[in-house]
């Protein structure tokens, strides 16, 4: 009975809210929304700045010879493009979503914490000018690659400190995000929304929010090591003294493991989403969900030196390592056999956002086969830095998170600004952006087989022909992807209006609210009759 | 509308329980995070 | 048992092989993993077809049904769905067992060839490698012979930014260099390997050897070159190292044995002449 008039007390509730105007509504921010959509707004900046990198490695890269960029600056390119992506791309893109839909999934009024919630933003853009400085300083930006191993990143110039703080705030930014989400997730879920009836995107963030928490104080004990040892004689990783410069590897892929699970577990949870909604039947198999991800999660913890294969680990050590690797597959099937039985016997309509998470259901899939194929530990011997494993990742990442990403963005877009967008541009974005990923990143399979180690600016004449097929599709990717905030920023301008579920088969709590939503969504808990209906699986 | 009595304790239960998560967590994290280093530096200072 | 295993597999890779000639200089035809001259990289090889091949077929499965059930069940085809299709605990145990048996099945051939890389026994020839900023460093152990080894200087001049020479016209461009590694064919050949200051890798493809090469720390590898495949092989340092990792190649020219001989002993003569306090001077011996 009361959720019929919920909408209008919930408008009430947002004429009331007496929120900040002009730039004091941003700069002190506490409502999740707000947060969310500067987070969203930080990570679009980001993916054109790491994308403009990207677009210079490419053009170098289009023909033999060095004919643009110094040597040097090439490799700060590539080390800053995986910062930024990584750091300023994915992670607070993903950040932004939650802070976005976890109160509204969960039957929240708002994030648990909102001044931790300002600060964990704001920390962000002082974090990533500190790191473009670098592009300014004498010896220009770090160059070492993002993976910053010594005694390489150890001869950097005065980027080397610079990169060191930035990574720092960006650790601690990304530790308070999660533990916001945590404890929104932990103590601030409506009576009723018991665990187990959680959307999985809240399920896959509250894993990934665990895994940050563990993880990005491991980063910062790994690059304070490294300040330490360039500025206060410490030799953690120097073998003159006493250290070990590939203890530095197992610190940081002891981070950096879990790291790329932080990427792909709200995509997991993303994809779970979308797909129900456009099969117009509920999840296959939610709770098997839940228990991939934990397994997931928790393997991720033991698979660390698959990242490093060739510098000498004991046989035993090797072995480990790959059957650990080789068991990921397991629960990763898992995942995509469910979302392949949802499916099935479903009545499937293809919006953008269904487009975008099947592209990442194809695509992710080979980025999965590629990375079986790279636990292999004697093949590896092959595949290990070279362009195959440039090929993998980006495969995971960009068809994979990215792809994820903005499948989320056309799903909720319609619901945040309560316009439609324009559906015809959005499927020209998705058509181009999956044409040209697979154009940009295939061949790069075909070059690391060949013998192409990566982070090089200049290359043999026989990898020209497939180097110029790739650039050339990073430059139309790249080009397609202006779409992409065009198309946002049209909706937010205006659209055809939508009600409360802005697609047929939509279920969850945030579909339950007006659109847009009010300012503070939840603030009379949903009934038990409203999220039986979400949680319809 | 005796609803209003335990919505209101619950009000206060809520709070302290983020509190309550909020500072486990904080302290989790801020242990981690100053642990690792300090037992690295304390490690690779010997 | 580990052929038994490949020899169907092996087949079919030879088959996709033979589509493209293996080796063709032309860029499009590069497409996969260098087959190698040395048993070692062979088995790899074949290991790299055998997941490739698993993947191809788990692949064709999982996206046929994908597929299927995109084209299948459309509401524009009036498709009506069974909302009761929530879970299968059958489905469910069948879809992790069969992936843990395909599993089992591949590491078994992966472990067999990771212990018989690993096995450095019986080598018959020792040379330590040692990388710097930019080059690599050989030592023939017991002999006394040792040379740097650099991007040639074509490359090197073609390389520099501007240089407005048409790399195309550069001989093996950015594949060649001063001295090569010399070795016999047929013979173990044991490398230890080590960097003077930064982290470097010595990968060879053809030989299926990729070890890198830490500062401080010594790692072992081995290869033994077939004994009827004497040839230039060439490979790149894979570990980024700084400004000029792109231009720091590796050439080995693996000759036949006594041909080798004559060399190490034409090299000594040269580093030591037997009466003379000769300056310590670059080998004479260039790529032939």
């Amino acid at each position: 009975m009361a959720h019929n008039d919920h909408a209008a007390t919930a408008h009430d509730h947002d004429a009331h809210d007496h929120k900040p105007h002009g730039w004091r509504r941003w700069v002190y921010a506490t409502n999740h929304k707000d947060i969310g959509t500067m987070y969203l707004v930080f990570a679009g900046i980001s993916f054109f700045i790491g994308g403009a990198m990207a677009m210079l490695i490419r053009l170098e890269l289009f023909k033999p010879g060095m004919q643009f960029l110094d040597p040097q600056f090439f490799n700060s390119m590539t080390t800053m493009h995986a910062l930024e992506m990584i750091f300023g791309a994915v992670m607070p893109a993903w950040t932004g979503l939650a802070n976005w839909m976890i109160p509204m999934q969960v039957g929240a009024p708002d994030m648990a914490l909102p001044r931790l919630n300002n600060f964990s933003f704001w920390i962000l853009p002082f974090a990533f000018t500190l790191l473009l400085a670098t592009l300014f300083v004498p010896g220009g930006g770090p160059a070492g690659g993002w993976t910053m191993y010594p005694p390489l990143m150890l001869q950097g110039g005065a980027a080397f400190p610079m990169t060191i703080f930035a990574i720092h705030m960006m650790g601690i930014s990304s530790i308070l995000g999660a533990i916001n989400v945590v404890v929104t997730i932990m103590n601030l879920r409506a009576p009723g929304m018991t665990l187990l009836r959680m959307p999985l995107f809240v399920w896959t963030w509250l894993i990934t929010a665990y895994l940050l928490i563990a993880v990005m104080p491991v980063l910062a004990g790994a690059v304070t090591m490294l300040l330490t040892d360039h500025f206060f004689g410490t030799t953690f990783f120097t073998a003159a003294g006493g250290g070990d410069p590939v203890m530095f590897q197992h610190i940081f892929w002891f981070f950096g493991h879990p790291e790329v699970y932080i990427l792909i577990l709200p995509a997991f949870g993303v994809v779970s989403e979308i797909i129900p909604t456009f099969s117009r039947k509920p999840l296959f198999g939610y709770e098997a969900m839940v228990y991939a991800t934990a397994s997931i999660a928790f393997l991720s913890f033991i698979v660390w030196a698959h990242h490093m294969f060739t510098v000498g680990m004991p046989l035993a050590g090797q072995l480990f390592f790959m059957l650990s690797t080789m068991l990921i597959a397991i629960p990763t099937g898992v995942k995509v056999f469910n979302w392949t039985a949802t499916m099935y016997r479903g009545s499937l309509t293809f919006e953008p956002p269904m487009l975008f998470a099947l592209s990442f259901l194809f695509l992710f899939t080979i980025g999965g086969f590629s990375g079986l194929m790279l636990a292999i530990v004697p093949a590896d011997y092959q595949y290990q830095d070279t362009y195959f494993v440039v090929a993998h990742f980006h495969y995971v990442l960009v068809p994979g998170a990215v792809f994820a990403i903005m499948a989320a963005i056309y799903y909720w877009l319609p619901k945040w600004t309560g316009n439609m967008y324009d559906q015809t541009l959005a499927k020209w974005h998705f058509w181009l952006s999956t044409i040209f990923v697979n154009v940009l990143f295939f061949p790069q399979h075909f070059l690391g087989l060949a013998g192409m180690p990566r982070r090089i600016p200049d290359y043999a004449v026989q990898f020209t022909d497939w180097n110029m097929v790739s650039s050339l599709g990073g430059f139309a990717f790249g080009l397609t992807q202006l779409l992409f905030p065009y198309i946002v920023w049209k909706c937010v301008r205006g659209g055809a209006r939508i009600g409360n579920r802005a697609w047929e088969g939509a279920h969850g709590l945030e579909w339950e609210l007006p659109s847009p939503p009010p300012f503070h969504s939840w603030t009379d808990p949903p009934s038990d009759a409203l999220i039986q209906r979400g949680a319809a699986h | 509308m005796s609803a209003l009595t335990p919505a209101a304790s619950d009000a206060g239960a809520r709070r302290r329980g983020v509190r309550r998560a909020a500072l486990l967590l904080g302290s989790i994290a801020a242990a981690f995070y100053v642990g690792f280093i300090v037992m690295m530096i304390w490690r690779g200072s010997r | 048992m580990m052929r038994k295993i490949l020899a169907p597999l092996l087949t079919l890779a030879a088959l996709a092989a033979g589509a493209a000639p293996a080796h063709a200089d032309s860029g499009w035809s590069l497409l996969n993993m260098p087959q190698g001259v040395t048993a070692m990289s062979r088995q790899i090889y074949g290991l790299h077809m055998l997941m490739f091949w698993m993947c191809t077929a788990i692949a064709l499965v999982v996206f046929s049904v994908m597929a299927y059930s995109i084209f299948t069940f459309r509401k524009s085809r009036g498709a009506v769905p069974d909302t009761s299709m929530v879970h299968s605990t059958t489905v469910e145990i069948i879809w992790t067992l069969v992936p843990i048996a395909i599993l089992v099945a591949t590491a078994v051939p992966a472990a067999t060839t990771l212990i018989k890389t690993e096995d450095l026994r019986n080598s018959q020839l020792t040379v330590r490698v040692t990388a710097y900023q930019w080059g690599w460093n050989y030592e023939y152990l017991n002999s006394g012979v040792s040379f740097f080894s650099r991007l040639d200087r074509a490359s090197d001049a073609a390389r520099q930014l501007g240089s407005g020479v048409d790399v195309t016209t550069i001989p093996h461009y950015l594949l060649n260099v001063d001295n090569p590694l010399v070795v016999p064919v047929g013979t173990k050949v044991r490398l230890l390997i080590t960097a003077n200051d930064v982290i470097h890798s010595w990968w060879v493809p053809q030989f299926g050897v990729k070890k890198d090469a830490i500062p401080g720390f010594v790692n072992e590898a081995w290869f033994n070159v077939d004994a009827d495949k004497p040839g230039l092989y060439r490979g790149n340092c894979a570990e980024l190292c700084g400004r000029d990792h792109g231009f720091m190649p590796i050439v080995v020219d693996a000759r036949p044995k006594e041909d080798f001989q004559s060399w190490l002993k034409a090299e000594q003569l040269q580093q030591h002449p037997p009466e003379a306090s000769a300056p310590a001077s670059a080998p004479a011996a260039a790529a032939p």
